[in-house]
């Protein structure tokens, strides 16, 4: 079966992959590529971020005893992920390819350095702390 | 588990890492101006204002740039902060400015006393800061690829300052041991390939992958390499021959094993995208791979330059600023805009409102910046490379590479100094209100 660490990561993987492919056919003013590729993007983010927010972090807060926990400063994340979302999209139906650019250098950073916190940190921690793995992971949903 | 890594209240205060960014590119502007006055310099390696040149690159440039990263590093890869670094940065800064530039007047005039104050003054920079540094590596848990490797840099930079110290001595009033050319050789080699290069590998296994979505390093190239890479310099530096003299031969097949797969690495990027950190990243391990090659023909009795002397300066440009120095231009052009991001995203964690009205990366350090950056350093080595080969020409090119280098040092300041107005601009004037969970 496959582990959280193992489970999660391939999804973080599968965004990068739309997500640079959008940037690309940004840069070469492809839009109907671009809006293809975001739209990927965006849907397959907010599924892996709901997995998180409704299926893993809850058991992880339920096992550890308290909902403030490193749990709480991922969400606040997502949060500013999400805003990024909203603003690249904008920067996308406007056609403009500086603004869209620049939100995606610091989209790219900010969502690497909180894959990293969770890929080296979080995921082992729910792996280590919840006896039940198998069935969070096929609790979640594919991408 | 350690969780101090997932929150941002770790980070030291982006006046810290900043501050060792401002204060070096003087040294970068130092180096320049002197070679710019004296480009005689250039026929020897053992010219006072040649050691005093190299000095203030590698010490009030390089070791600055590394200092501060270090400092910021550690506790987002290995979750653990440099131990009272608040406190103790600003002495280390002082204390690295005043004893670069006492060593480097020190070589210029020759005067004692300058060689006793930069003494005590860098000894007292890297045991502080090796100790305190050493101290959080020691304590992180679960070590990955990169801290294993910054681990045995850090190891390096103490044995690199005693091979400095030891030889700093014999030009003062101690009588206990004689100059030696060798101890120099251990020491540039120990500083260049264990302290910086291992530094470069630990940094570069993390982020060319995390900047560029590019493949990560496999685990066996990580601690194959850095193992191969310390076992082979440990043996160069402490045994006697011929098991010396085959660790020196081996050693640059290993570093440039590792240019080579690194540009292979970059190469299988996701992001395909213009950026000037990646043209940094290639540039320089080419550098890498071109000054290994060298080396390698030089021990195979092919000279390429009639002065063996000549020789050993083009090896010493090409890994220090055609690989050095080219990767920290490259890495200060992401580093400093993202770390800015982080902060002021940490001024505004709890209102997403204000976030998305935050300057994005390239607001903050603009892309042209990065390109002219980029320009006037490929010139600086180009023009540095013409001058070994330039025959009766070559005090003329220096001056000109020494001239470039000296645009770039200064663009490196202007752009770092405006960036910094940019970020200090759009900070939240209300303090940062505190997460909910102080444990984090």
């Amino acid at each position: 079966m496959t582990s959280i660490v193992e489970y999660m990561t391939v999804q973080h993987r599968c965004c990068d992959d739309s997500f640079a492919a959008a940037e690309a056919a940004v840069s070469d003013q492809n839009w109907t590529e671009a809006e293809k590729q975001w739209s990927a993007f965006s849907r397959d983010l907010e599924i892996h971020l709901e997995n998180e927010e409704q299926t893993l972090f809850p058991a992880f807060e339920e096992a550890d005893g308290h909902t403030g926990g490193p749990t709480s400063v991922m969400r606040m994340e997502h949060q500013q992920m999400r805003e990024l979302v909203e603003a690249t999209t904008n920067a996308l139906k406007e056609k403009n390819v500086e603004k869209y650019l620049g939100l995606s250098e610091t989209f790219m950073v900010l969502m690497q350095q909180h894959n990293m916190k969770e890929e080296q940190i979080l995921y082992p921690m729910t792996q280590q702390t919840l006896p039940n793995s198998d069935a969070i992971v096929s609790d979640m949903t594919d991408l | 588990m350690n969780t101090a890594g997932l929150s941002l209240d770790n980070i030291p205060e982006f006046r810290i890492p900043m501050g060792f960014f401002l204060t070096a590119p003087w040294f970068g502007i130092l180096a320049s101006l002197l070679l710019l006055f004296s480009p005689e310099v250039i026929n020897s390696r053992w010219h006072p204002a040649m050691l005093a040149t190299v000095h203030l690159l590698t010490l009030g440039f390089a070791a600055s740039i590394m200092i501060g990263a270090m400092m910021q590093v550690l506790p987002v890869i290995g979750s653990q902060p440099v131990p009272a670094v608040a406190r103790l940065s600003p002495w280390i800064r002082g204390a690295l400015v005043g004893g670069t530039a006492s060593l480097a007047l020190g070589f210029l005039l020759m005067q004692n006393i300058l060689f006793y104050l930069a003494l005590v003054l860098l000894c007292g920079v890297f045991l502080t800061f090796l100790s305190a540094v050493g101290l959080a590596l020691v304590k992180v848990q679960k070590p990955g690829d990169s801290i294993y490797c910054l681990r045995l840099a850090a190891l390096c930079l103490l044995l690199t300052v005693v091979f400095g110290v030891l030889q700093l001595s014999t030009y003062l009033d101690f009588q206990w041991l004689a100059y030696s050319f060798e101890r120099t050789d251990k020491h540039a080699l120990l500083g260049l390939v264990g302290w910086c290069l291992l530094l470069v590998m630990g940094v570069s296994f993390q982020v060319i992958p995390m900047f560029h979505v590019a493949p990560a390093f496999p685990k066996w190239f990580c601690r194959g390499v850095t193992t191969l890479l310390v076992l082979l310099l440990a043996m160069g530096v402490f045994l006697s021959d011929p098991f010396a003299t085959i660790a020196l031969v081996l050693l640059p097949l290993v570093v440039g094993f590792y240019g080579c797969y690194s540009l292979y690495i970059l190469h299988n990027r996701k992001r395909k995208l213009t950026d000037y950190t990646v043209r940094c990243w290639q540039l320089s391990f080419v550098n890498l791979v071109a000054a290994c090659l060298l080396y390698i023909l030089g021990q195979l009795g092919i000279e390429i330059l009639d002065r063996r002397d000549q020789f050993h300066l083009l090896l010493g440009f090409g890994f220090g600023l055609g690989f050095v120095i080219t990767v920290m231009l490259g890495m200060l052009q992401k580093i400093v805009p993202f770390l800015m991001f982080l902060h002021l995203q940490r001024a505004c964690i709890h209102d997403p409102s204000a976030f998305i009205k935050l300057p994005n990366m390239r607001e903050l350090l603009p892309v042209s910046d990065s390109k002219w950056q980029f320009r006037l350093h490929s010139a600086t080595l180009l023009t540095f490379y013409l001058s070994f080969f330039g025959g009766n020409l070559q005090y003329p090119l220096v001056f000109v590479a020494a001239a470039f280098m000296l645009a770039s040092f200064s663009w490196l300041f202007a752009t770092l100094y405006r960036a910094n107005n940019r970020y200090t601009r759009n900070l939240p004037r209300q303090k940062p209100q505190q997460p909910a969970d102080s444990a984090l």
